[in-house]
């Protein structure tokens, strides 16, 4: 299930203009402060997930939050995820075990590009938009 | 001296003379190195402990249900305020969030601790002392 994760992260992170920080939110005792959301930084979190055998199709959901304290930043982020994940509607599934190289599984990992949409969440001090995804994949 | 420096020495040698905690109160430093920082795979952490000097005092706040399960006990998850000089602790310290707290007891049993808050007393911009709510993360018997 990591691996689905994993390259979803890389993929948001890595398709991402220069400058834009993408966080992702997860309990590690080594980092206390990926726990909480970043400010002035795409944060991505995931939230219920199915597991399969191989066979089926397996659910992620995340969920991408740009959160800035200029309005105007955080809506070009905006623009720039939505033309990211509208013109794309998979991308490849690696194994990220040894980080420094990913190994190809041969799946991708799928999302349904017509339901991407930003939600405004209501936050005194700062902009902050949420998008829910499910990402579909072949868990193995 | 200011008169900072002056209340704060004091402050130090109050809590030194005190020694008010039953068990060695230490800052907990996590650095981490490698790795793929992203994904949090791959990362070597290392911790380094520094006892808290002079001592702090430390008030339980709340006692909350056992919740955390270390060995074969369940812990005590509790609340606690704690004052701490500003010459054991510095105000980025504080703020940290990857620092912790912990309790070491005579018998070796750590309990670690998050600092959900803290509240600064200075004087002419000077920090002398922090007021942390600390919360049970783990402990270890």
């Amino acid at each position: 299930m990591t691996r689905s994760r994993d390259s979803f992260l890389h993929f948001i992170n890595d398709n991402l203009p220069t400058g834009v920080v993408c966080h992702a939110l997860r309990r590690d005792p080594a980092s206390r402060a990926s726990d909480a959301l970043q400010m002035n930084a795409v944060n991505v979190s995931f939230l219920n997930l199915s597991a399969g055998d191989g066979t089926a199709l397996c659910a992620q959901q995340v969920v991408i939050a740009v959160v800035a304290d200029d309005e105007n930043t955080a809506v070009d982020w905006v623009g720039t995820l939505f033309t990211l994940l509208r013109s794309a509607f998979y991308c490849p599934m690696l194994d990220y075990t040894v980080p420094t190289a990913p190994v190809a599984t041969g799946t991708n990992i799928m999302w349904d590009r017509k339901r991407v949409t930003f939600k405004r969440i209501t936050s005194e001090g700062y902009a902050h938009y949420s998008c829910l995804l499910s990402l579909k994949f072949v868990s193995q | 001296m200011s008169r900072a420096t002056s209340i704060q020495n004091k402050l130090d040698r109050v809590l030194t003379r005190l020694n008010v905690t039953d068990r060695v109160v230490s800052k907990r430093i996590t650095t981490t190195t490698g790795g793929d920082p992203l994904l949090g795979r791959g990362v070597m952490a290392a911790t380094s402990d520094t006892t808290l000097n002079p001592p702090p005092s430390v008030l339980v706040a709340a006692k909350n249900y056992p919740l955390v399960i270390a060995g074969t006990a369940l812990s005590p998850d509790a609340e606690y305020l704690m004052t701490v000089s500003a010459s054991a602790m510095s105000r980025s310290e504080v703020a940290d969030p990857n620092l912790t707290i912990t309790f070491t007891d005579a018998a070796g049993g750590v309990e670690e601790l998050f600092v959900i808050g803290f509240a600064p007393s200075y004087l002419n911009g000077v920090d002398i002392a922090f007021m942390l709510i600390l919360s049970s993360k783990q402990r270890s018997v």
